[in-house]
């Protein structure tokens, strides 16, 4: 944990450090960004449960004072604020159950406290505080509002944020996993509400005009998707996740820039009927892969399928956007390149599998009704954004137009973090 | 507010009063567009004068209006919350390209599109009577529109020209970008009406602020409290003093007559202020002689790409490309063709895995790693990057070439364009065994404004293939032969050859695959010294930039920061611009002009008529002056001319950039393209000093002969200075067109 975050901060500081050039606040920046990054690494390792609370407190400080950078920018300034009120929200709802389980147990240390017996009621009570902090701190529906409105910070600051700040919601769910694993109830709860966030999320973000904001709002997916993963007693995924796409997002933030050259295909051919099954074979194909490299069952009646279902699609998506010429040649570049994939997928979250084995973090739950729920959603979304592209764009109907609009105006930002006169702006 | 609807009389009811209205309306649409200025989207970005649309007044009054009109503090309250409406919906509407789901109905242009998506939408419509109210109106004709919303804001008659300004101005940016999409864009794409724009704004300013009319005294308000006296006696003061240094160095210049020794090697650079160091870079390096010309070496052409699919247009955008040629990969050993597709299938499927539902989460793990390795590469180790990617480079493609096809353009054109250019840039007699005709580009990473940097003259893109269209019809056998019945005798022992240089690197790559023996030797010596000038040239660029990068090799320096995709000052670009100089390279021979000079080639001699001045007038000296304008005035106010600072940007739509969450489209240039730091600026704030050196008289007829001219002159947007030809003595032409004599 600490060399991931060691990791991430050396490259977004030293970026930081040459962007910022001629910036007369760039020794106040590089500070705070120091400051952050010691927070965050001692929140990782601290086990009091003070100790953790305060440089909880301490990392969203630092953030905030990261998002002020261009302080005389009134949206500089609301937005900053904004992320602060919902964070420390988010930290007094934590403050209140650390201080529940105190009372409770007498521990202060997280782990003897895990070890403690608690009343089911009140470990239920707990768990939904902390689920409530974490989707304050990593943006979740329906406390996304700060995150999507955050995009007035600096570029590095926006990297940092997305890279580790948002994560911390999962690290804390993570942390207490042992405590949230005591009831389905609770672990349902999670799901759903990072389900919901999943889709919220990834509609909002294939709807964006600015490259931004399309990062926020992807960031709030990935948010609920990592805590879906939780919900699902994924813990060490939840993790895996955490990490990689931590270091994807403050990549994809840092080269923002180039967002005006990069130049987007088509991605509305369509696909026929006989591509299908090859496709899907070869998705499959990826999903084996991916079982063997990873030590992940295949086909298990546990929520692991959730994994299998999501390497499916992902490896039908590749094998349906491969050029179509000759169609046996086509299957075997599509199993090959599904099986690259697979074997991607695998050892990267191996990699993090094999660091937390010792934790033993994961405890796959007994299929229910709610995962078959999801596992449907989570295709039919799919299978519907697929083939259902088309059907819209010339002659929408009116609920179409209706939910554009009103998703359009859900996914816009705190009014007072936009910037409607241009003078408003200050540098 | 239904009482107000109720009670108001609708115009439809009177017929012969709606014909009356519309004629007024059209007419206020038409004069308050006029004093908006377009900006061009990021993929071509050119420069332009903020300020184009009060070219009609003097400089100072000019100023004084833009200072009203766009540079205020504050806007009335109700507004912002108007403006925020319309960047919502107006970026929405011209997004071309980021978006997956794009916004429905944008086929069927601005109004319509809008009039049935409003109704939905929770900020606008809560006063459902009134938006059901709109919503009935034809939104066929949008003049009709207007005049009932003017009406029912209360804006007379007599106000409406004012008040339609104030719905542009209080929007700057995204009213800039529409008046690109109506006067300047490819027509079929095109959208949007001048009036369907204002129909559009004063709607949305009906449902949220019909008072809106306080608008117009709040602008009398801010009329009265502007003072510009400042920054003009700054302007001027910075005016004189570089004027005066110009002349000084002009002065010193040596005889005009030819030196009897024919040049090894003639180059034709780009009039680019970039040039003019490293023309004097390469001079003293041996036997050259240079020219300067339009860098898109007097051919409009449009440019496709084979492999990418992508067309566009390479010339000024005064003009419109004439011929159609293609860019395809000449076949010898070629990987550049397979890494383009390669890389192309690859970004297919990233997106068509980031793109869509539920596969992004997989999708973000499976890169993570690769992500990871490559962000720690890029940051951590920029050096190192730099010189690997650059060595790869070098070895993959050094057998590639791009070929520009120009077969289709029929010849009596193609001895049309040789003739004009060789003319134009003054070379029709002794010919050099070569002949280099050198391009520009620039090469940045992680730039929004990349394009910026690249031949304005090209249409901010890159320029090697007009170098290479226009050398292929040189070199064309009967293209020399009807030359050689107008006087131009180009000796069979002259080749003439493309090259471009990369103005972030200093690095000249010359075009020579197939360049016969003969001409091996001079070639090489050629590239010995182009190598030469590039390390001094890169010395003395990098000497200023005010930087903490630690190395002692120039070369090194402009590769990293070229590589470096943190980087926020790539190169200089333009900044410092301050004079253009039409004439003879012995003019200005010898002397450093610091990169601060468009140097033209004009030789009075041979133009018997002033044909040529005419064009370079007309021509060249305007998109200087559009180019000066820019870096004025972004340097004047970096907020309300320029885009702020790069740290903060969001690319919106693919075409600009907003700051922040959502802003207004910032046009201009960003802080750190003309400003050092936050506080000092780097580009000096001057009006473009223009010298010619041809008769005085010659000068004036043009001048007299072009409004455009006149009103820039008349109304000091540029100055004139005439070199004497006969005297050798500089005069300068004052706002009523008579000369003066500098001492």
């Amino acid at each position: 944990m600490i060399a991931f975050v060691s990791f991430i901060g050396a490259s977004v500081g030293s970026f930081a450090f040459r962007h910022l050039e001629g910036d007369r606040k760039r020794s106040t920046f590089m500070l705070n960004l120091f400051a952050l990054l010691f927070s965050v690494t001692v929140l990782a390792c601290s086990d009091h449960l003070l100790l953790f609370l305060a440089f909880w407190i301490a990392s969203n400080v630092c953030i905030s004072r990261l998002m002020l950078h261009k302080n005389e920018w009134p949206a500089a300034r609301a937005s900053a604020d904004l992320a602060l009120k919902y964070h420390l929200a988010g930290s007094t709802l934590l403050a209140c159950a650390f201080a529940l389980s105190f009372i409770l147990t007498g521990e202060t240390s997280i782990n003897l406290l895990l070890q403690s017996p608690i009343a089911p009621i009140w470990q239920s009570i707990i768990s939904l505080m902390l689920l409530l902090a974490a989707m304050m701190q990593s943006g979740l529906w329906p406390f996304h509002r700060w995150l999507i409105s955050s995009l007035n910070a600096p570029t590095p600051a926006s990297a940092l944020m997305h890279a580790g700040v948002v994560n911390a919601g999962g690290f804390l769910l993570i942390r207490f996993s042992p405590l949230l694993l005591q009831s389905t109830l609770v672990l349902s709860i999670i799901l759903i509400s990072g389900m919901v966030s999943v889709l919220l999320g990834t509609f909002w973000k294939l709807m964006q005009h600015d490259v931004k904001r399309m990062l926020a709002c992807s960031t709030m997916a990935q948010m609920g998707f990592m805590i879906a993963e939780c919900g699902l007693g994924l813990f060490s995924l939840a993790l895996s996740h955490l990490c990689w796409h931590g270091v994807f997002k403050a990549y994809l933030f840092l080269s923002s820039n180039a967002a005006a050259q990069e130049k987007r295909y088509d991605l509305n051919h369509v696909t026929s009927i006989r591509q299908w099954p090859s496709a899907l074979l070869a998705g499959c194909c990826g999903a084996y892969t991916f079982s063997l490299v990873s030590f992940q069952p295949i086909l298990a009646s546990d929520t692991t399928l959730f994994l299998a279902v999501i390497t499916t699609i992902t490896g039908t998506q590749l094998a349906l956007t491969l050029p179509q010429h000759n169609p046996i040649r086509q299957f075997s570049i599509a199993c090959l390149s599904t099986l690259a994939m697979g074997i991607m997928y695998g050892l990267s979250m191996r990699m993090i599998d094999v660091m937390v084995a010792d934790l033993a973090l994961s405890q796959p739950q007994p299929i229910n009704l709610l995962h078959h729920i999801s596992l449907v959603v989570i295709t039919l979304s799919w299978l519907v954004a697929q083939l259902g592209k088309n059907l819209m764009s010339n002659n929408p109907p009116t609920w179409y137009l209706k939910a554009y609009v009103y998703m359009l105006n859900a996914s816009q930002p705190h009014p007072h973090t936009v910037t409607t006169h241009r003078n408003h702006y200050q540098y | 507010m239904n009482v107000a609807i109720d009670s108001m009389t609708c115009p439809k009811a009177n017929v012969l009063n709606t014909d009356h209205l519309e004629m007024c309306v059209r007419t206020a649409v038409e004069k308050s567009w006029a004093s908006v200025a377009p900006c061009w989207p990021l993929q071509h970005f050119i420069a332009a004068n903020p300020l184009a649309g009060f070219e009609h007044l003097s400089f100072d009054q000019a100023l004084q209006q833009g200072q009203a009109y766009f540079c205020q503090k504050d806007l009335p309250t109700a507004m912002h919350a108007v403006n925020r409406e319309s960047i919502k919906w107006l970026k929405a509407f011209f997004d071309v390209g980021q978006s997956t789901l794009a916004m429905p109905l944008r086929h069927q242009g601005l109004l319509p599109c809008m009039m049935q998506l409003m109704c939905y939408d929770k900020y606008l419509n809560r006063h459902k009577d009134q938006i059901e109210f709109w919503l009935q109106k034809d939104h066929k004709n949008p003049e009709s529109l207007i005049v009932c919303m003017l009406l029912y804001l209360g804006v007379a008659e007599t106000e409406q020209k004012a008040f339609l300004t104030l719905m542009l101005a209080t929007l700057p940016g995204w009213s800039a970008y529409v008046k690109y999409q109506t006067d300047w864009a490819d027509k079929q794409i095109s959208v949007v009406t001048p009036s369907e724009y204002f129909a559009f704004r004063l709607l949305i300013t009906c449902l949220l602020w019909p008072e809106a009319k306080q608008l117009l005294d709040w602008h009398q308000q801010a009329l009265k409290n502007n003072e510009a006296t400042k920054t003009l006696t700054q302007l001027k003061d910075n005016e004189r003093a570089h004027q005066k240094k110009l002349l000084e160095k002009l002065a010193m210049a040596e005889s005009t007559t030819k030196p009897d020794l024919l040049p090894e090697v003639q180059m034709v650079f780009c009039i680019d202020v970039r040039s003019e160091p490293f023309r004097r870079a390469i001079e003293s390096q041996g036997n050259y002689e240079t020219f300067g010309f339009a860098g898109f070496f007097g051919v409009s052409i449009a440019i496709s790409n084979t492999i990418l699919g992508k067309s566009h247009a390479s010339c000024p955008v005064l003009l419109k490309p004439s011929h159609q040629v293609t860019d395809k990969p000449n076949g010898v050993r070629d990987n550049f063709t397979k890494d383009q597709q390669r890389s192309k299938s690859l970004k297919l499927i990233y997106q068509s895995l980031n793109y869509t539902f539920s596969t992004p989460f997989s999708l973000a793990e499976i890169m993570g790693v690769a992500y990871g390795a490559w962000m720690g590469l890029k940051s951590l180790m920029p050096r190192m990057f730099a010189y690997t990617k650059a060595r790869i480079c070098a070895h993959r493609y050094q057998h590639h070439e791009l070929v520009t096809d120009c077969a289709d353009i029929p010849l009596e054109q193609q001895i049309e364009l040789a003739s004009n250019a060789l003319k134009l840039m003054g070379l029709t007699e002794r010919f050099s065994p070569l002949v280099v005709l050198c391009a520009h580009a620039s090469s940045t990473q992680n730039n929004a404004f990349a394009s910026a940097l690249d031949c304005g003259a090209c249409g901010g893109n890159p320029g090697a293939p007009n170098a290479r269209v226009l050398t292929t019809i040189l070199n064309h056998k009967e293209v020399r032969n009807a030359l050689n019945r107008q006087d131009i005798c180009i000796p069979d022992s002259t080749l003439f050859v493309a090259a471009e240089h990369n103005t972030t690197t200093d690095a000249v790559d010359i075009f020579s695959q197939s360049i016969p023996e003969t001409w091996q030797s001079v070639l090489s010596s050629l590239e010995q010294n182009l190598l030469k000038a590039k390390e001094r040239n890169a010395r003395w660029r990098m000497s200023q930039i005010k930087t903490n990068v630690i190395t002692n090799n120039p070369i090194q320096h402009t590769i990293l920061r070229s590589e470096d995709w943190a980087q926020v000052r790539p190169e200089w670009g333009l900044a410092r611009n301050a004079s253009m100089i039409i004439g003879p390279r012995s003019l200005t021979k010898g002397s450093n002009l610091e990169g601060r000079s468009f140097l033209h080639s004009y030789d009075w001699s041979t133009d018997f008529e002033g044909k040529h001045l005419h064009t370079i007038m007309t021509a060249p000296m305007i998109v200087a002056q559009w180019i000066n304008a820019q870096y004025l005035f972004s340097t004047l106010d970096n907020v309300a001319f320029g885009s702020g600072s790069k740290i903060t940007h969001n690319v919106v739509g693919k075409l600009g950039v907003m700051q922040g969450n959502a802003s207004d489209l910032m046009h201009g240039l960003p802080l750190q393209s003309v400003f050092q730091d936050d506080k000092s600026p780097f580009h000096q704030p001057v009006r473009l000093t223009v010298v010619i050196y041809a008769p005085k008289e010659r000068i004036v007829t043009i001048i007299e002969q072009e409004a455009l001219l006149n009103q820039l002159i008349s109304n000091a947007w540029i100055h004139i200075i005439c070199f004497d030809s006969s005297t050798h003595q500089p005069w300068q032409l004052n706002r009523g067109f008579i000369w003066q004599k500098i001492d």
